[in-house]
């Protein structure tokens, strides 16, 4: 196992970026250990290929790459916050109408709008109690939405003779998976992006019969030095010799 | 000087695809540049769906920033948006020197002011000459001093360029440098066996708009054929005044003198070209007519308004030169005809071969690269004290500009440590080389 991160006293501010723009800078951990049989490896669909083979050379065969997103807490922090303003604005609203006044109070970005919704709905049905309860609601479900989209970690699972499995695990539990038979890959390739604010490596199959480059790591953007192992294996499962053009 | 290598990036908001002077300039000299082993890199904005990273011949590596053209292939003049990207691909590309092509380009304007925050040296070069009355050009030469106040060195493309130039940005003469435009003789041959003389073959190739002086040609046309019943004209371009033209044609019932071609694409210039006798260039303002160039290397013996930087291109027996006014045009083509005979197109070439040439052009240019690296480097305080003389309120606005500027870069430098950005790996490439897809996978290889 080895890790990747290039300042760990900076850690914060990259996060912030991640969390804002979508710009990748996460920090990220490497794990290209070889995988003893686990449960969710398929290896029953392993004997085909190699009949005779025990756990040992099973494990051998199948290589597993995984990119971890390393647990920062700033992120958690800037989720909670943002909760807590949600939270703070509707009883500060609340103490507001004991007062018998209205007025708008500009918090941070996004809580302008649902502050707008709140006093709307404090008009309409005069209870304050309510909004208590619906700014509740509202901050668990933008905390929901928050968690639902991060992504804990990506694997590349490389199954020699058979096919590549690609995982996304996100924070919430739920996990894309996606196959492709080896016989579908044409080739791997390690590509330059260009996006209007920054520039980043991504690691690509170019699939058969398909027009579109099919991303390995769907969510994450990790640094070359990472891809470039990943790069390798994928290229020696395909039966393609890294220096030739197919 | 000479083992001096640099890394460059080319900015312009005009390459390839589209198609023009600048684009062929900063191709040819780009090429030029990594033969005598710089690495050059070029940056423009995507075009349609071209947008990311392209390798051409010889390993030149192209950006297309996805920011899009809004007006005349001009990217939105959104003065700091561009800053992340430009500094990524400055640190990534490892570059030493920006080079700035064409004055109304908003992203190589950008680039530039960019680069000299972050304390790169920078060169700009001036394709165009600009006017100083009317509202545009009154705005457009703010923005040029702005630019150019704490330029490195500037280029031009011709000596009334850089009359101009200094005119308009107030640069200091010793700074700016005449380097010519050059012409892919190889490319513009003349045809290998020689036209008859019995009829005479004009060709005119230009966008058919009102300052390559289309209005001219519709009043000189007619009057050659009538005084020349042997000669045939050949229009290859397209643009507003083509229906002025057409006009033109119908009226005096010269369908089968004049023939319009539309839009000739740039390689079948040669082809039209090549059937023809003289050229005629009607522009009325021109920093350096590269159309002059290509049509003196197929052979055609050169009818051009003096304007701009035309009579420096040409020698003078090479071309005949007149005012732009249709009775002159008319005595200069009428000279050109009686030139004829003594013409020899494969003469005419060679020694086209021997004035310009593309690896002269770098090896000059290279020159002022090195002026540029020697130049003293400055801090904000110092380069602040330049933007201030260019005018009471602009000057004080420069400042501002530059300040906010300078603030969002240390911000970005917090925000995204320069240690953070992968510098991309150096390759060279293999003898064999076929083209991009295989660069691009050299790359790769070299990762390694």
């Amino acid at each position: 196992m080895y890790c990747y991160c290039n300042h760990p006293w900076l850690e914060s501010a990259p996060s912030l970026t991640k969390l804002f723009t979508q710009t990748e800078n996460a920090t990220f951990k490497i794990d290209d250990s070889v995988v003893k049989a686990g449960e969710n490896m398929q290896i029953q669909t392993a004997p085909a290929v190699l009949p005779s083979s025990d756990i040992k050379e099973i494990g051998k065969a199948i290589d597993m790459h995984c990119v971890v997103v390393r647990k920062s807490n700033a992120k958690g922090f800037f989720l909670f916050l943002s909760a807590a303003i949600v939270l703070a604005n509707a009883s500060y609203l609340v103490l507001l109408k004991d007062l018998g006044e209205i007025e708008l109070q500009c918090g941070a970005f996004p809580q302008i709008a649902f502050t707008c919704a709140l006093v709307l709905y404090c008009i309409i049905c005069d209870k304050s109690i309510n909004i208590l309860l619906w700014s509740f609601l509202l901050s668990v479900f933008l905390v929901k939405l928050l968690i639902w989209k991060r992504v804990m970690k990506e694997s590349v699972v490389v199954m020699p003779t058979f096919g590549v499995q690609l995982e996304t695990h996100y924070v919430s539990g739920r996990i894309v998976r996606r196959f492709v038979p080896i016989g579908k890959i044409l080739k791997p390739v390690l590509l330059e992006c260009v996006t209007p604010v920054t520039c980043y490596w991504s690691l690509s199959l170019l699939l058969r019969g398909e027009a579109e480059l099919m991303l390995v790591f769907k969510e994450l953007r990790p640094p070359v030095k990472m891809l470039i192992p990943i790069w390798k294996a994928l290229c020696g499962a395909s039966g393609i010799k890294e220096g030739s053009d197919s | 000087m000479a083992d001096l290598k640099h890394k460059i990036l080319m900015v312009s908001d005009f390459f390839y695809p589209n198609f023009g002077g600048v684009e062929n300039h900063i191709y040819y000299l780009s090429q030029c540049l990594l033969k005598l082993g710089h690495k050059v890199v070029v940056m423009t904005h995507a075009y349609g769906n071209r947008s990311g990273v392209r390798y051409m011949t010889g390993g030149l590596k192209v950006y297309y920033v996805p920011w899009r053209p809004f007006l005349m292939q001009n990217t939105l003049p959104t003065v700091y948006g561009t800053l992340p990207i430009i500094r990524t691909i400055l640190i990534r590309e490892k570059i030493s020197l920006v080079h700035g092509h064409q004055a109304f380009s908003t992203l190589c304007h950008k680039a530039l002011m960019h680069a000299r925050i972050m304390g790169y040296r920078v060169v700009f070069t001036d394709h165009s000459l600009y006017g100083f009355a009317d509202i545009g050009s009154i705005h457009m030469n703010k923005v040029l001093q702005f630019t150019l106040a704490d330029v490195s060195q500037a280029i031009c493309v011709s000596h009334t360029s850089k009359e101009n130039t200094v005119l308009r940005s107030g640069l200091p003469p010793e700074k700016v440098f005449v380097i010519p435009n050059a012409v892919d003789t190889a490319m513009f041959k003349p045809a290998p066996e020689r036209l008859g003389n019995d009829e005479i073959v004009i060709v005119v190739i230009s966008r058919l708009v009102y300052r390559k002086g289309a209005d001219l040609l519709v009043e000189v046309i007619p009057e050659v054929c009538r005084l020349y019943p042997n000669v045939r004209f050949i229009v290859g371009g397209d643009g507003p005044k083509r229906v002025r033209l057409e006009e033109m044609r119908e009226k005096h019932s010269l369908q089968d003198r004049v023939e319009m071609l539309g839009a000739v694409p740039h390689a079948r210039v040669r082809s039209v070209l090549i059937s023809g006798h003289i050229f005629l260039n009607s522009s009325l303002t021109e920093a350096f007519c590269i159309a002059i160039l290509e049509a003196a290397s197929c052979g055609l013996l050169t009818v051009s308004t003096r304007v701009g930087g035309v009579p420096e291109v040409l020698p003078e027996d090479m071309s005949v030169l007149a005012e732009p006014d249709p009775s002159d045009m008319l005595r200069a083509i009428g000279k050109a005809i009686s030139l004829l005979p003594n013409i020899d197109p494969q003469l005419m070439h060679s020694r086209m071969k021997k004035l310009y040439d593309w690896h002269d052009v770098a090896k000059r240019t290279e020159i002022v690269y090195d002026r540029a690296l020697k130049c003293p480097d400055q801090n904000l305080l110092e380069r602040l004290s330049r933007y201030l003389p260019c005018g009471r309120w602009a000057g004080k606005i420069f400042c501002f500009v530059m300040i906010i500027d300078f603030l969002l870069w240390r911000l970005l430098q917090l925000w995204q440590p320069t240690e953070d950005i992968e510098e991309v790996p150096e390759f060279t490439l293999p003898h064999h080389q076929d083209d991009g897809m295989i660069s691009n996978f050299n790359e790769d290889q070299s990762l390694r």
